[in-house]
């Protein structure tokens, strides 16, 4: 029997009500001056009412429309579900297709990670890395597009295994693809452990203990880059990814700057996996039939996004369309966490604490401000608040070095 | 002033400001908007530059089926583009609310809040076809290169 | 915990199932029923039980981690499952309980496990659940001018369509 184990008590702190704004916000900052007190979200700008919708479709079509979810990560929200789906019908689906699968899965974290690496760069200013990086990311689209015909929104899967094979000259384009990348990536380390740019903004910035990562619930490189070793490919373990080989990657210094680094490990991982799947692919079938009714029960899935945990429940009660699709992104699980790695920021952090959980949302768009000192309270778009964060990043320059040296 | 229409349609035509809006895509069209600025295809050789701020675009890039929180905020940005503005839609969603038309929460494309001048459909595009279909808008600003009959059809 | 460690299947069945007699033991008849589904654990707790389950839950272990909060309109009632994963035994737990359609209300639980608090937000937007305690149970997601009283997610709401 285990011990009670004793964890601190954790309140979430209530902001001063203010009326409802008419506006969609996305975060409510109560601020002193240029620091903030505290951040509420709020969300809801892009709410599409996609679990509805499920209901209203059947299985089949619901795999192709849970996968714009997210342009970004739209492979491993079709994987999840179909999972979800797949362990309803108890059928097991072709050894091939899961191989297929993690290819695929693990090509898109890459072209994710790279994707951020490039809009990163970008909030802080380093234009010529986000094309870099962007240019690199090409060669990856590309490997998409020639394993499952798309290079967004993929459609590898179907009910029972998936749509399209690989061959010997698709294996070997990709092995160079990977050597490629692999050069790049290392390159990308070293600028991003000297450059002073970077390591002057994300050092130190958006600070998220262990204890707190674990209470609000986060997910992925934000909960890893705290030293929370939490990954469903070795926690939960779904496809093929109990039988490879691969070290989790964490980090401890509990910043964006652990966010950062945690992703570039990540994607050296990610290219042994390639490897590894490539060198061991069982031949044989790559589906299986299964009914379009799918038996009466509940299931859930779960996957590690780019982002973070993906998780899915399925309700079926025996019919065409399933009961009842439950879908949890990454990006909500962390939250919560990003509202308290903002508190104690300035401003004009804002855009890069933000950027490091790897939102899954378009743009912050819309901020509202509250400033309980000078009673004032303004709105700013995401574009306001990226000029304000540059131009304060100017004028503050020797402040900024100066916090990090510390 | 027939002259300095003429200058000013030039340097729209040379080098149009363009304002990307997202109306609650699953980000697959933005990314490839992006895309098409990165040096694999370049968009800026056309002299196509992202704008910040509605007061200065011509071009209205967006994508998405409009959700129903963004809606107002959409019909603003609209009105607060200067004359001649031209309003281009990328993505399936944006042209008839895709994967997403009949939900609740969403407008089942942008003509349904906004008038557009060009449609591309795909889920995404390629930015091959969002360049193609900017350049066509381009070609129809300018009265004597009439490429493709003055029709409102995108790239398709 | 040593993250690197994959649990067999056997062992991880193993795993869950001392965890079911271990809940057993401790909340008895509390647990109303309960299955194991390819190596996941549901149970159906009454509603006046599930609080001091999941805190024991937490107390118990040092991960105990909420992925979310599910919300089912079954037509005749609301089922709310609260899934659950412990570290330690890499257990994936599932926690159902059922409440009234009429007047759904069910006390928070953002006390014991703060992750909730966006989860609770979320389920009431969209089913109009009352988490009592909720320190704010505003809107999360549904837009601003949308109408009070009316919940998408419920079966009587029927999609328009505005084609």
């Amino acid at each position: 029997m285990t011990e009670k184990v004793v964890k601190e008590r954790y309140t979430i702190p209530v902001g001063p009500q203010h009326p409802a704004l008419k506006e969609p916000i996305f975060f409510k900052f109560i601020v002193d001056g240029e620091q903030i007190i505290e951040a509420i979200p709020r969300i809801g700008y892009v709410h599409r009412g996609i679990e509805k919708l499920t209901e209203e479709r059947t299985y089949l079509k619901d795999a192709y429309l849970v996968e714009r979810v997210c342009g970004i990560c739209s492979g491993v929200h079709q994987a999840t579900f179909v999972n979800a789906v797949e362990s309803l019908i108890d059928k097991p689906t072709p050894e091939r297709a899961d191989y297929l699968r993690v290819l695929v899965l693990e090509l898109e974290r890459i072209h994710s990670h790279y994707l951020w690496l490039g809009v990163a760069a970008h909030e802080i200013g380093f234009d010529t890395l986000f094309m870099y990086t962007w240019r690199d990311r090409e060669v990856v689209m590309d490997l998409l597009e020639l394993i499952t015909g798309n290079r967004v929104n993929y459609g590898m899967n179907i009910i029972g295994g998936v749509r399209r094979d690989i061959n010997d000259e698709i294996i070997h384009k990709t092995l160079k693809g990977i050597d490629y990348l692999e050069e790049r990536a290392k390159y990308y380390l070293d600028v991003a452990a000297d450059e002073k740019t970077i390591l002057a903004r994300t050092v130190g910035r958006g600070i998220l203990t262990r204890e707190q990562a674990l209470k609000l619930g986060a997910v992925g490189p934000t909960a890893r880059a705290s030293n929370l070793a939490m990954d469903v490919r070795k926690d939960d373990p779904y496809l093929v990814y109990d039988e490879i080989p691969f070290e989790l990657v964490t980090a401890d210094t509990n910043d964006v700057f652990g966010r950062i680094v945690v992703r570039v490990k990540e994607l050296f991982e990610s290219y042994n996996i390639i490897r590894w799947v490539l060198e061991n692919i069982p031949s044989g079938p790559t589906f299986i039939r299964t009914s379009p009714k799918v038996p009466a029960g509940e299931a859930i899935a779960k996957s590690e996004a780019p982002r973070g945990e993906l998780f899915y429940y399925v309700r079926s009660t025996g019919t065409l369309k399933p009961y009842r699709v439950k879908i949890r992104t990454p990006t909500l699980a962390n939250i919560l966490a990003v509202a308290e790695m903002l508190k104690g920021e300035y401003i004009a952090d804002i855009p890069i604490v933000f950027a490091g959980i790897d939102p899954c949302i378009s743009c912050m768009d819309r901020a509202f401000f509250v400033d309980v000192e000078k009673d004032k309270k303004w709105v700013w778009s995401e574009d306001e608040l990226k000029l304000y964060s540059r131009k304060w990043y100017k004028t503050h320059e020797k402040e900024v070095i100066q916090r990090w040296k510390r | 002033m027939a002259i300095l229409s003429k200058v000013v349609n030039w340097a729209r035509r040379s080098s149009p400001w363009v304002l990307h809006f997202n109306s609650g895509s699953c980000n697959g069209c933005d990314i490839e908007i992006l895309a098409a600025l990165t040096p694999r295809f370049d968009v800026e050789r056309f002299g196509i530059t992202l704008q910040g701020s509605p007061r200065h675009a011509d071009v209205l890039l967006i994508t998405g089926p409009v959700t129903e929180q963004v809606k107002k905020r959409l019909v603003r940005i609209y009105n607060q583009m200067p004359d001649p503005k031209f309003v281009i839609v990328v993505g399936t969603c944006g042209c008839t609310g895709g994967v997403f038309s009949g939900s609740y929460s969403t407008n089942n494309g942008v003509d349904n809040v906004i008038p557009v001048d060009v449609y591309i459909p795909g889920c995404p595009p390629r930015p091959q076809q969002i360049i193609d279909a900017v350049v066509k808008l381009l070609a129809k600003l300018s009265p004597n290169k009439d490429k493709n009959g003055g029709t409102n059809n995108g790239g398709k | 915990m040593v993250a690197n460690e994959i649990p067999s299947k056997e062992e991880k069945l193993e795993n869950v199932e001392s965890l079911l007699t271990m809940l057993k033991e401790k909340f008895g008849d509390a647990i109303l029923d309960s299955k194991i589904i390819k190596r996941r654990l549901f149970i159906d707790v009454t509603t006046e039980s599930f609080r001091g389950i999941l805190k024991f839950l937490d107390e118990s272990f040092e991960i105990c981690f909420l992925h979310t909060i599910t919300a089912v309109d079954t037509t005749s009632e609301f089922e709310l499952l609260y899934h659950i994963f412990i570290g330690e035994k890499k257990v994936n737990l599932n926690l159902r309980i059922k409440i009234s359609r009429d007047s759904p209300k069910v006390p928070t639980i953002t006390d014991i496990m703060p992750a909730a608090n966006v989860y609770e937000r979320e389920v009431h937007d969209l089913f109009g659940i009352v988490f009592e305690g909720h320190p704010h149970l505003e809107r999360l997601i549904l837009p601003e001018d949308w109408p009070d009283g009316v919940y998408p997610l419920r079966k009587d709401y029927k999609m328009g369509g505005k084609k």
